[in-house]
């Protein structure tokens, strides 16, 4: 019989090190031209970009060097694709493919408001997929693995992109699907993957239900655990040592953004991501100056992407904030973010995998009749798991005997708009601290170690 | 191809493809290219168009992954 791979394939400690290695001048130098043929595309086929670089008066054959494309090329914000979504369902004006190259349809949460719809053709789904592989690869996993998928799927691109990658590396895998945590555990202890993929918070639910169920979790033989969808082991350090007690496991850590692609598979030094190069141009800029801030300076990560073919994103503001480096010891030449995501640009949270916008739940309250403008967003940790309480005071009319019916209506409106359980508290009016200047709705009492960086 | 280096070496500037070892991948992946290209255009089989549909897409995927100027997608490339 063959072998899989070719033993010298086999042997390499990266999945592409000719790419992953490529000097700076080169990667920049490929980035040009790509960038140059991406512009081209979107303005041939996209008349939303056709009529964003006409308005901002630049024309693809315009941009002779990368700094043309960060200065003259205009942003673009999802808040953008939006409504013009709504009046030309599904991407009437923003896509530029025709319906039949496309093969994937996802859509992001909704929890701005409605949900952004992500077409994909099957090679650029591919190529989303392939972008975890970098870092499978990197931190040790290889075709012999077996992975256990513990969650279920639908619109939400994260975890299909991930199976999608587990079949480029050739490995098995084991779609957990709709089970309960204990249902998980049961079948982890039938099947014995070696990768676990879930998001971290859940990684330490299934091990800590595996103990009251009487199984110790690393007699279940993890190699690794692997996470996505919230600030995981490489933004957090104290979370990382709980994960890797919790299976006697190594765990890893991507970046992606539903929209964009898995875009930054964990470095295998496990203290931050790099940026997949093949898939990314991306660019640091100062939220405040809007200039390009130096390596190793922090600010917004503007992603330009070569596998959104069907609806371009150029030059797209992700409102991360990260700290970019352009030398990594693990030898990788791809940009480095250092503790991944550090902030974000806009005030927004992440419970259990959903993200959850401040002016999206603002905006939930103000459409239930009897509730006051005075709430406030209250964030712990529950048995490892991020929760969040809406505490909201009614209109000082409202009797306290409506108040159990005011919580339902909260709670069913929060869950039906932003897709996640959230504990509503109805408490009496003036209850809540007012404040001068800046109002401080999100009330952060997870141990610091739980947050990002900047939310310290 | 490859094997397992140091971090010092990807500094100096190594890589564990030669520039020539490159060049010949790329030429070899064009010729696989124009191969299928010429399959496809007289096959008349749906699945087996799709089967070279689909190696092509892959042969381009190597090409772009090994830095060639190609187009954003086979389906994007000109005639």
């Amino acid at each position: 019989m063959k072998p899989f791979l070719n033993p010298k394939a086999a042997e390499s400690s990266f999945w592409n090190q000719y790419y992953e290695t490529l000097p700076r001048e080169k990667l920049n130098a490929l980035h040009l031209v790509r960038l140059k043929k991406v512009l081209r595309h979107a303005y041939d086929h996209s008349p939303f970009y056709r009529r964003k670089l006409d308005e901002a008066g630049v024309r693809p054959e315009d941009i002779r060097s990368l700094d043309d494309f960060k200065r003259k090329v205009p942003l673009t914000d999802k808040s953008e694709f939006l409504p013009f979504q709504d009046e030309h369902p599904h991407y009437g004006v923003t896509g530029a493919l025709p319906e039949e190259y496309l093969a994937m349809h996802y859509e992001t949460s909704g929890t701005t408001g409605s949900p952004l719809r992500v077409p994909f053709t099957l090679y650029d789904f591919e190529r989303f997929g392939e972008s975890w592989v970098y870092g499978f690869w990197g931190l040790g996993m290889r075709p012999q693995d077996s992975f256990y998928f513990a969650f279920q799927f639908g619109l939400f691109v994260g975890f299909w992109s991930a199976s999608q990658g587990v079949r480029r590396l050739g490995a098995k895998l084991y779609h957990g699907g709709g089970q309960t945590t204990e249902g998980h555990i049961r079948l982890m202890q039938r099947l014995r993957p070696t990768v676990l993929v879930c998001t971290p918070t859940y990684a330490l639910r299934l091990a800590e239900t595996a103990q009251s169920m009487g199984v110790e979790p690393a007699s279940i033989g993890l190699k690794y655990t692997y996470h996505a969808g919230e600030p995981g082991p490489f933004a957090l350090p104290a979370l990382k040592k709980k994960l890797d007690e919790a299976w006697g496991a190594t765990s890893g850590e991507l970046l992606g953004m539903a929209e964009v692609d898995s875009m930054a598979p964990g470095c295998p030094l496990r203290e931050g991501v790099h940026l997949n190069e093949t898939n990314v141009f991306s660019w640091i800029r100062d939220p405040e100056t809007g200039q390009e801030v130096g390596d190793g300076q922090m600010g917004e990560n503007i992603v330009t992407s070569y596998v959104n073919n069907a609806q371009p994103l150029i030059n797209y503001r992700t409102h991360d904030l990260v700290e970019r480096h352009y030398r990594c010891d693990c030898g990788r030449t791809w940009a480095y973010f250092r503790g991944v995501v550090l902030g974000r640009t806009d005030f927004m949270v992440t419970v259990r995998g959903t993200n959850v916008y401040q002016s999206a739940v603002e905006k939930v309250l103000g459409s239930i009749p009897g509730v006051s403008h005075h709430y406030q967003l209250v964030l712990s940790t529950v048995r490892e798991m991020d929760e969040m309480a809406v505490k909201v005071e009614p209109e000082p009319d409202v009797p306290s005997a409506k108040y159990p019916e005011l919580a339902r209506l909260v709670e069913e409106g929060l869950r039906a708009t932003l897709k996640v359980r959230l504990e509503p508290q109805i408490v009496p009016p003036g209850a809540l601290p007012r404040y001068e200047l800046k109002t401080r709705r999100i009330i952060d009492e997870r141990p610091p170690e739980r947050r990002r960086l900047l939310e310290r | 191809m490859s094997g397992p280096r140091s971090a010092a070496d990807f500094w100096r500037g190594k890589s564990v493809l030669s520039d020539k070892e490159r060049r010949d991948a790329l030429a070899k992946l064009a010729q696989a290219r124009k191969l299928i290209q010429e399959m496809r255009q007289v096959m008349d089989l749906p699945q087996i168009e799709r089967c070279l549909s689909l190696a092509d897409m892959n042969l381009h995927f190597a090409q772009w992954n090994l830095g060639e100027d190609v187009g954003l997608a086979p389906e994007l490339e000109e005639e």
